[in-house]
């Protein structure tokens, strides 16, 4: 006996999309799957479960999960959400395949205002310290849209305003795609859950080798784990031998990064992989090179005043093992650098895409991160600044 | 439908958060050391007049975190949603 998927089918209960809803019911029963609808087959209700807790113990059941959005925010919560909204959250944490829908009107409605409810969220979190609750941000939106006319946000007595907040969670903090659908059309279920099986059959054949990768990741993060605090707790390091090798291994396996940032992770440029390491010694007044490699001059000491240096920056106002991010735009070079004790290590990285000061300003923290997050670069780099822990023991 | 990559097609030359972040961080301090060694601390709406030979710095908002250990912690969590996962049939 073949099993069915079970197609979870979420919406605000209201007469504009009925036809929508028991139109999906009916063509996804005829396909051979069990759609689950509130008011179809949701009974019988159990007496020991709030009606909220079993719409969400349905979504948690689903194999899809499908939402319609139209002009209804739906039922409030005690907790601030609407059902619908919680069923969606529930979604998310289960990790369900899902597909979203509002109608067009609305959609592009919220496309051309979303950035007041982004704004006003950031402001209320540097403000505040926290981040808004809903009805906060529903009371903001219906006095911006009274208030501003020209905003592009509608009455909420055209639609309610707990819509936009369901949608921005969705769009803007989620990063989830919503489907744009008219009014009167209907989704095309059978050519979509056959695309949907085709992207399934595509890893089913793998599934085995998908478990043995898992299992290989995880004996070698076990692994990874133990050899680091092994280096860093069990170790003396005497001398680092053929220093300038390993800095030019280390080179070889620092590899170019994407940098993003934003709720979405919005792409904002690129940077080539390492060219050059330098290591620097404290010694006396002067920060003198112990090694370098690649494509760098640096066989520079500097002094530990040094004002124009961004070793002796690091050496001098850097905490330790907190990462450094300077930029020179002439030389078009990054230079990520550590403080590790009486040593400073800068690595080199060089521009792929073009950066400017003022990118450079509004995104070290993401370049940072995009860098350190690359493939192994951080636990590269994090090996290599333990090996030169060591030395210090 | 869902195989649709795009979902804010503003940000694709990351001009849409380049100005989000200008609106949000116009107070940011950033560090500026010019040729003659001169040390500047000005906020990003400053930044504007000075030159391209200028070695920056902006102090990072970034906690020193162990990168392999929160790696090994994701690992283990993803590792645990899969092998949860059976296919029937």
């Amino acid at each position: 006996m073949p099993t069915s998927s079970k197609i979870f089918i979420s919406s605000v209960a209201q007469d504009a999309i009925t036809h929508l809803r028991i139109g999906a019911f009916e063509e996804l029963s005829r396909l051979g799957h069990d759609p689950q609808m509130f008011e179809k087959n949701f009974g019988p209700w159990p007496n020991f479960q709030t009606g909220v807790d079993h719409c969400l113990k349905k979504v948690s059941e689903c194999d899809l999960y499908c939402l319609f959005i139209h002009t209804k925010g739906g039922s409030m919560t005690s907790n601030g959400y609407t059902v619908t909204h919680l069923e969606y959250l529930r979604a998310v944490s289960d990790s369900k395949m899902m597909m979203l829908y509002c109608e067009s009107t609305i959609m592009d409605a919220y496309f051309k205002f979303r950035w007041i409810i982004a704004k006003y969220i950031e402001e209320f979190k540097l403000s505040q310290g926290r981040m808004p609750h809903n009805n906060e941000v529903v009371d903001f939106l219906e006095m911006e849209s009274e208030k501003n006319p020209t905003s592009g946000i509608p009455s909420k007595h055209q639609i309610d305003t707990y819509v936009w907040v369901l949608l921005h969670d969705i769009v803007m903090v989620k990063g989830h795609y919503v489907e744009k659908l008219s009014w009167g059309h209907t989704v095309p279920w059978a050519s979509y859950l056959s695309d949907l099986l085709q992207q399934g059959l595509q890893l089913l054949p793998k599934k085995s080798l998908y478990e043995e990768s898992s299992q290989l990741a995880l004996a070698f993060g076990d692994f990874t784990s133990f050899a680091k605090q092994v280096v860093s707790d069990h170790v003396r390091i005497s001398e680092l031998l053929e220093g300038r090798r390993l800095l030019n291994r280390s080179i070889r396996m620092l590899t170019r990064s994407e940098i993003t940032a934003g709720p979405v992770n919005g792409s904002i440029g690129s940077v080539k992989a390492c060219s050059a390491i330098c290591l620097f010694h404290h010694e006396g007044n002067s920060l003198t090179v112990q090694y370098y490699a690649g494509d760098t001059n640096g066989n520079y000491d500097f002094e530990v005043g040094d004002p124009s240096s961004f070793v002796s920056y690091t050496y001098n106002n850097l905490q330790d093992g907190v990462p450094g991010l300077f930029y020179w735009e002439s030389r078009r070079l990054f230079y990520l650098t550590y403080k590790l004790g009486e040593y400073v290590i800068s690595y080199h990285f060089p521009e792929d895409t073009a950066w400017s000061s003022q990118l450079y300003a509004d995104y070290t923290d993401d370049i940072i991160n995009g860098i350190l997050n690359t493939h192994a670069n951080g636990m590269i780099i994090e090996l290599l600044n333990s090996l030169i822990g060591g030395l210090q023991k | 439908m869902s195989k649709k990559p795009t979902r804010l097609p503003a940000a694709q030359d990351g001009w849409h958060v380049q100005t989000t972040a200008n609106a949000l961080s116009p107070d940011k301090t950033v560090i500026a050391v010019n040729k003659q060694g001169t040390v500047l601390h000005m906020q990003r709406n400053g930044m504007s007049a000075i030159g391209k030979d200028t070695l920056l710095f902006v102090p990072t908002t970034r906690y020193t975190d162990n990168i392999i250990h929160h790696k090994h912690q994701r690992l283990n969590e993803l590792n645990n949603t899969l092998t949860g996962l059976t296919v029937e049939g």
